[in-house]
């Protein structure tokens, strides 16, 4: 590829572009009231982005759109709007822009939001997502990881977990009701370009915790909810295992280089 | 006078014990899930800080060095199991909701702070006067959280309905997160962002600047 051509933008406008087909099967399935409310999640993302803007010189960034997406997509539908914005709002300014913008920010936006909204609401049915949602992530999926922005050992390590840990507790049937919102959460919340962890090894790992996180905490919530705090919690410790990852190298390249 | 004057004023704002020194976390997270609950902890804690900055002052030529911290501790100990004692005599029911924190106050960092820092080398008058001080700067902030906490998690202020909620026919849907913990500490973080956006004399030194982004 050509240098220069990857800048932070780029890899933000792939991941609307990749965001856009999912946008049109969550309308194409919600009808005017989806539309309603990704407009409304689009207008709040914007209204804070020029706040921070002008006021305090963060950057404004395209890909922050995916978590008035994410928002739209999974939250219950007897939600009222202005909760929707406020779970934008709070996903935007807490989870990314008072870090310094998308791209800084050490927590996926969404799955901030998306938190934020279930702890509001927890009784609330999120939206599970049928086949069809899924059959949409896909073709952005493959173009993210054909670029190398979404990291297939993430998804593969995530499948893999989720699939023993729920086969161990006995809740296959609940994940195979709800592919869409699996699909869609792993690609843009569990394995984001930004939050998730860095190191090849790491992302296994990190990947792996999410999977195994859903499954446990579906014993005791939906399974939206449960991905969503799995992958909340698998971002607050993949930092953790970066650093774990990145001593081992260490302690092994001394062991390699040194002489008896 | 200017003296008293900015003893009293300046822990309201600029020297706020919560937002500025970051003491007495602990209860403005626990207590003010309610503005009635907030302000029973507030005038609690005005009494014991008051009192226990006014004994310690008072005794503070009496006190050796080398045991000062625990006869704080117990003057401080036993004016707390006094309110206690009053609050279950007259306020029963408030009482209950605040459960442990009450007798906490024993171990709030503000007022054994104040009695270590100002009570120990100065006058009662204007130790009393600090504590007063200290304790509505604490009181203040419980009650700002106590506000916002309330009437987006439960659409109601000291009990009494403002947003008539959905399930009395209203049009507000509770916040439900707004009732939990967390939600306290980001309300306590966006408060000092707001107070240091204010006076940005209480902003601190950024350790991690923005830099340009690199064209790359």
């Amino acid at each position: 590829m050509i240098r220069g051509l990857w800048t932070p933008d780029t890899v933000g406008w792939l991941l609307v572009a990749a965001g856009a087909p999912v946008a049109v099967a969550m309308i194409l399935d919600q009808g005017p009231d989806g539309l309603i409310r990704l407009a409304l999640g689009l207008a709040v993302v914007a209204a804070w982005q020029s706040l921070f803007r002008f006021n305090m010189g963060v950057m404004p960034a395209p890909a922050s759109a995916i978590t008035a997406l994410a928002v739209a997509v999974m939250a219950p539908h007897e939600v009222p709007l202005w909760q929707i914005g406020f779970a934008v709002s709070f996903g935007a300014v807490v989870g990314e822009l008072i870090f310094g913008g998308w791209g800084r920010n050490f927590l996926n936006a969404s799955a901030v939001a998306l938190s934020f909204l279930s702890l509001s609401v927890p009784n609330a049915d999120f939206v599970a997502g049928d086949a069809g949602l899924a059959l949409a992530v896909v073709p952005g999926a493959i173009m993210l990881a054909l670029t190398g922005i979404l990291p297939i050992s993430i998804l593969a390590a995530f499948a893999t977990a989720l699939w023993v840990a729920a086969m161990a507790l006995g809740l296959t049937p609940q994940i195979l009701a709800a592919p869409g919102t699996l699909v869609f959460a792993v690609v843009f919340l569990v394995a984001d370009p930004v939050a998730s962890a860095a190191t090849p090894l790491g992302r296994w790992v990190q990947g792996a915790l999410a999977g195994a996180f859903t499954a446990f905490l579906m014993t005791g919530t939906s399974v939206p909810q449960a991905v969503v705090f799995a992958a909340l919690l698998a971002g607050l410790f993949a930092p953790l295992v970066d650093q774990g990852i990145i001593a081992l190298h260490l302690r092994w390249r001394r062991v390699r280089h040194a002489r008896p | 006078m200017a003296g008293s004057r900015h003893r009293f004023f300046t822990p309201l704002i600029d020297e706020n014990p919560v937002t500025l020194q970051i003491l007495g976390i602990c209860s403005a997270l626990a207590v003010t899930t309610s503005m009635t609950t907030a302000l029973t902890m507030s005038a609690a804690l005005t009494a014991v800080l008051m009192a226990a900055s006014g004994l310690i002052s008072a005794l503070r030529n009496h006190m050796p060095k080398s045991i000062r911290l625990i006869l704080q501790i117990t003057i401080i100990a036993s004016l707390v199991i006094i309110t206690d004692l009053v609050l279950q005599a007259y306020a029963f029911d408030i009482s209950k909701r605040l459960s442990i924190f009450v007798s906490l106050v024993v171990t709030n960092c503000l007022v054994l702070g104040r009695a270590e820092t100002f009570a120990m080398h100065n006058p009662p008058g204007p130790s009393i006067l600090d504590g007063l001080g200290n304790a509505l700067g604490y009181s203040l902030i419980l009650m700002i959280v106590g506000f916002v906490r309330e009437l987006l998690g439960r659409g109601t202020l000291f009990g009494f309905t403002v947003l008539p909620s959905v399930e009395d026919g209203g049009w507000f849907q509770p916040l439900g997160v707004m009732l939990l913990a967390p939600s306290a500490f980001v309300i306590l973080g966006l408060l000092i962002w707001a107070i240091r956006a204010w006076r940005p004399a209480q902003v601190e030194a950024n350790e991690y600047p923005l830099t340009a982004r690199a064209e790359g």
